[in-house]
């Protein structure tokens, strides 16, 4: 009990970095392969190695630029809102297991605790919507917090199809669930989820091409508009951990995780999670964004109808199996 | 309050009370990522719907009716390519040919076909450009990057020849400055080519993306009538379904001798719009080809000299640009400076239109809006 | 609907036009020429809108541009409204004459819509009053402007301060 009491400081760093340093590639991936599905090359200088320090260089630019507070804003609310997105992005990692025993926080709980704390990030944008004090903002974050709210639904039924086809709510055990041959649950429940599941998780990180609230195109920077240096930073790089997030989870549930021959649990777990921010990444920059009304639609008259029968199937089926 | 509580019950009346939304004033631009430069558009929004937007001008006006008052024509070709700056040479074309009809200058054939074929540049690399950058307003990435590449092809053949990229200053009273440079003939066939190709995955690209048809089907319908009204020309009025172009209707650089179709769109919204950028590219292509076979030998100028006099009188010369009809209306009393040049330009009455496209749309439509009429805020301000 | 050739049916149109507004205005008609391809109509101010009704009715739906044009000599302004027929390919030309000290004319904005601009820059390029139009207010200079800049007694400030290193080209 005191032995695992003394290692909870040290699992909270280890967590905190891994958060913090997966999206290093995660930036560099992201710049790299836009670059090339726009017929350029992005950065090649920084590292000397085909920009591999861009990311690095990034982080040093940012850190230096001055820290804007508009004098019309709500300043404490106004600080404190990067910080209430970039937290509970973070401790999504605390629970997501790697590889069997290699996880920051076992929980019986596991995918409860991943769903509640990617909505909080819905708080911090209406915080930094309202306490900007402008329209731009404010526009931008009532969009973003009816899109959570709407794309909450089909992650949660999404999820939710999984955890009733596995039997338990702990990450590790879904793993476990899934037979061989790997990640194959029952068609078409699994397909669905997954179908729901990927198309929410566009929504919750605000990505094209759900990208209304930021469309820069109209409102310029969406809710993040009047930010500045490292607190716009504490956005964007909780709107990467959320993906990296998202991404694991998404491997955990219907990927099988860690599952695969000859190479070790971890090496087949970073594979898997890069399959599917190489997805992310190549839809983002495919697609135009769809209109928010449109994209209101989509999520109610479409994915929450399709998750709701798709529960009540696996109930039944699992009453009949 | 007292009639509606009697009429609407008191929980109903103090809600609407209470939950009572107002109108915001959004102000959209003059400095914004997508209003194509300094254009400002004031609308007014119930929450996402816009109930009226009127655009306000005159950030970039320069007064060039009052510049062109005080220099001569060559000077004036000069300055007229900071008009329309994304198409440079199609400004300089008509108050050229407007000089030379007053004075009754016959221009060389040669000249002509090298005026049309740097005329049918110009508007490949305009529209190459809008097609990527109408992506980019719905939100889509990567279309502007290819938009951009395809642009550079028809640009380095415009530097390759007069050595500028935007402001060509290449037209003159009597023909064009030079003419071609070696080997440039031999060039341009390949780059036909690939714009042909590229016209072909255009289509393909945006136009089969459903969520591209959904943000620009049924937005921004403008009928003929409205059109014709407040003067729209170019691409925007051909989508209404009308063919209007002075390139078949105006006896100027010889057109004539050329067959190519005027597209025409049948619903006017932004779609049609820009599908009939697209295919406009198409007959760009195919006049060019036939220009290219056209070219006799001969003089490129009937050499005018700098100290040329327009002859007194008045002619109004059209021609149909990228962004519109670009027109001057030359007023002139025998000085070398006109008297009085009014330069009619597409982008303005493309966005005159536009209080009433605005009305009763969503706020995002506004960006599709704009960026399907293609206007170029220097064109509008002059 | 595809444009035929221009020529032969522009001028039909054109000289029908003439007749009409000799009909419609009879005497008020000061003056219809036909000069290199368009048809320049010269009327007394207050029948503008009536002459630009009649050539919409004919066909001349395209309202093209309106402007002015200061001749300080003759102590006028002239107001020109040019006009075009898709169909027929024709043009006209519309021209009032209005006294430079005291320049009204009324609004055409009832027959073209889209004479609400042009119109706007022309009031404040001019000082041309458009009686009769809605919202007559600056479009293209900013509001401190003073004075009306078309106008051949305003001077470009810039001329004024240096000598022009553009006069050696110009011959």
């Amino acid at each position: 009990m005191s032995e695992s009491l003394l290692l909870l400081p040290v699992r909270g760093v280890v967590v905190f970095l891994v958060a913090l340093l997966s999206q290093i590639p995660l930036l560099y991936g992201l710049l790299k392969i836009s670059a090339h599905q726009m017929d350029r090359l992005g950065p090649m200088y920084p590292g000397r190695f085909h920009g591999i320090g861009q990311p690095i260089a990034e982080f040093v630019k940012w850190i230096q630029k001055e820290d804007i507070v508009p004098r019309t804003a709500d300043a404490p609310v106004f600080r404190l809102a990067p910080l209430v997105a970039l937290l509970p992005a973070f401790g999504v990692f605390a629970v997501i297991p790697v590889a069997p025993g290699l996880v920051g926080a076992e929980s019986e709980l596991a995918l409860l605790f991943v769903l509640a704390l990617s909505a909080v990030g819905a708080i911090a944008v209406v915080m930094a919507a309202y306490a900007s004090q402008s329209k731009f903002t404010l526009v931008g974050g009532l969009r973003a917090v009816g899109q959570i709210i709407a794309y909450e639904l089909p992650l949660v039924l999404g999820a939710i199809s999984i955890a009733m086809l596995a039997g338990t709510l702990s990450l590790t055990e879904i793993v476990e669930a899934q037979a061989i041959p790997y990640a194959l649950w029952p068609f078409p429940f699994g397909a669905i989820a997954f179908l729901l599941f990927v198309l929410s998780c566009f929504a919750e990180v605000l990505w094209p091409p759900f990208d209304m609230p930021v469309a820069e195109s109209e409102i310029i920077a969406g809710p993040y508009t009047e930010y500045s240096g490292m607190r716009f930073i504490f956005f964007y790089m909780s709107e990467f951990a959320h993906v990296i997030a998202l991404s694991a989870v998404g491997t955990l549930l219907f990927l099988g995780g860690w599952r695969g021959p000859i190479l070790p649990p971890v090496i087949w777990f970073v594979l898997k999670v890069s399959a599917f921010v190489v997805f992310f990444i190549w839809a983002r920059f495919t697609l135009p964004r769809l209109r928010e009304d449109q994209l209101q639609k989509f999520a109610w008259k479409l994915l929450i109808p399709l998750g709701l029968v798709n529960v009540l199937g696996i109930a039944v089926f699992k009453v009949l199996t | 309050m007292a009639t509606d509580l009697e009429t609407k019950g008191y929980i109903t009346a103090i809600t609407e009370r209470d939950m009572a939304t107002g109108d915001m004033v959004l102000n959209i631009g003059p400095q914004h990522p997508s209003t194509h430069g300094v254009l400002r558009v004031v609308a007014r929004l119930d929450g996402e719907q816009v109930i009226s937007a009127e655009p306000v001008l005159g950030y970039m006006h320069r007064a060039f009716e009052k510049l062109a008052e005080q220099r001569s024509p060559m000077q004036n070709t000069a300055l007229f390519n900071r008009l329309d700056w994304v198409s440079g040479f199609c400004n300089e074309v008509p108050y050229c040919i407007a000089c030379e009809k007053l004075a009754g200058i016959e221009v060389p054939k040669r000249a002509q076909v090298q005026r049309v074929i740097l005329f049918e540049l110009t508007r490949l690399a305009s529209h190459a450009m809008f097609c990527g950058i109408y992506g980019l307003e719905l939100g889509a990435l990567t279309p502007p990057m290819y938009g951009y590449r395809d642009r550079e092809y028809a640009l380095d053949l415009l530097e390759m020849c007069t050595g500028q990229r935007m402001h060509t200053n290449w037209a003159r009273i009597g023909g064009v400055k030079e003419d071609f440079p070696e080997g440039f003939y031999e060039r341009i066939p390949p780059i036909l080519e690939y714009y042909r190709t590229r016209i072909e995955q255009w289509l393909e690209f945006l136009i089969d993306n459903d969520i591209f048809v959904k943000r620009t089907r049924g937005i921004g319908v403008l009928p003929v009538d409205v059109a014709l009204d407040y003067g729209v020309s170019g691409p925007n009025l051909r989508a209404s379904g009308i063919a209007v172009d002075a390139r078949k209707e105006e006896e100027y650089l010889g057109y004539m001798d050329y067959e190519f179709e005027v597209p025409v769109g049948n619903r006017g919204d932004c779609f049609d719009r820009y599908v009939q950028r697209v295919r406009e590219m198409w007959e760009s292509c195919n006049i060019i080809e036939q220009a290219l076979d056209d070219l006799p030998p001969g003089a490129i100028n009937t050499g005018v000299g700098r100290t040329f006099k327009v002859p007194a009188g008045e002619i109004y010369i059209r021609a149909d640009g990228p962004r519109g009809e670009n027109g001057y209306y030359l007023i002139s009393t025998g000085a070398k400076e006109p008297y009085r040049l009014k330069i009619r330009t597409g982008s303005f009455s493309n966005v005159s239109v536009l209080p009433y496209l605005l009305k009763d749309t969503y706020l995002p439509d506004i960006v599709a809006i704009l960026g399907s009429l293609d206007f170029v805020v220097g064109d509008i301000d002059r | 609907m595809s444009p035929s050739a221009p020529s032969a049916a522009g001028k039909t149109s054109l000289t029908e036009a003439e007749s009409e507004l000799r009909i419609l205005l009879g005497d008020a008609l000061l003056d219809a020429t036909e000069d290199h391809g368009q048809l320049i109509a010269r009327v007394p101010p207050d029948r503008r809108p009536e002459t630009l009704a009649l050539l919409k009715a004919l066909g001349f739906t395209f309202y093209s541009f309106c402007f002015g044009v200061d001749w300080p000599d003759e102590n006028r302004f002239e107001v020109v409204d040019h006009v075009y027929s898709p169909e027929d390919q024709a043009r006209v030309t519309v021209k009032c004459d209005v006294p430079r000290d005291n320049p009204r004319v009324p609004t055409v904005i009832n027959v073209y819509a889209g004479a609400d601009w042009h119109e706007r820059e022309t009031w404040e390029l001019f000082g041309i009053v458009f009686a009769g139009h809605p919202r007559l207010r600056k479009l293209l200079l900013p509001d401190w402007q003073e004075g009306f800049p078309m106008r051949k007694d305003y001077v470009l400030r810039a001329r004024v301060e240096k000598p022009w290193p553009g006069e050696f080209f110009s011959g």
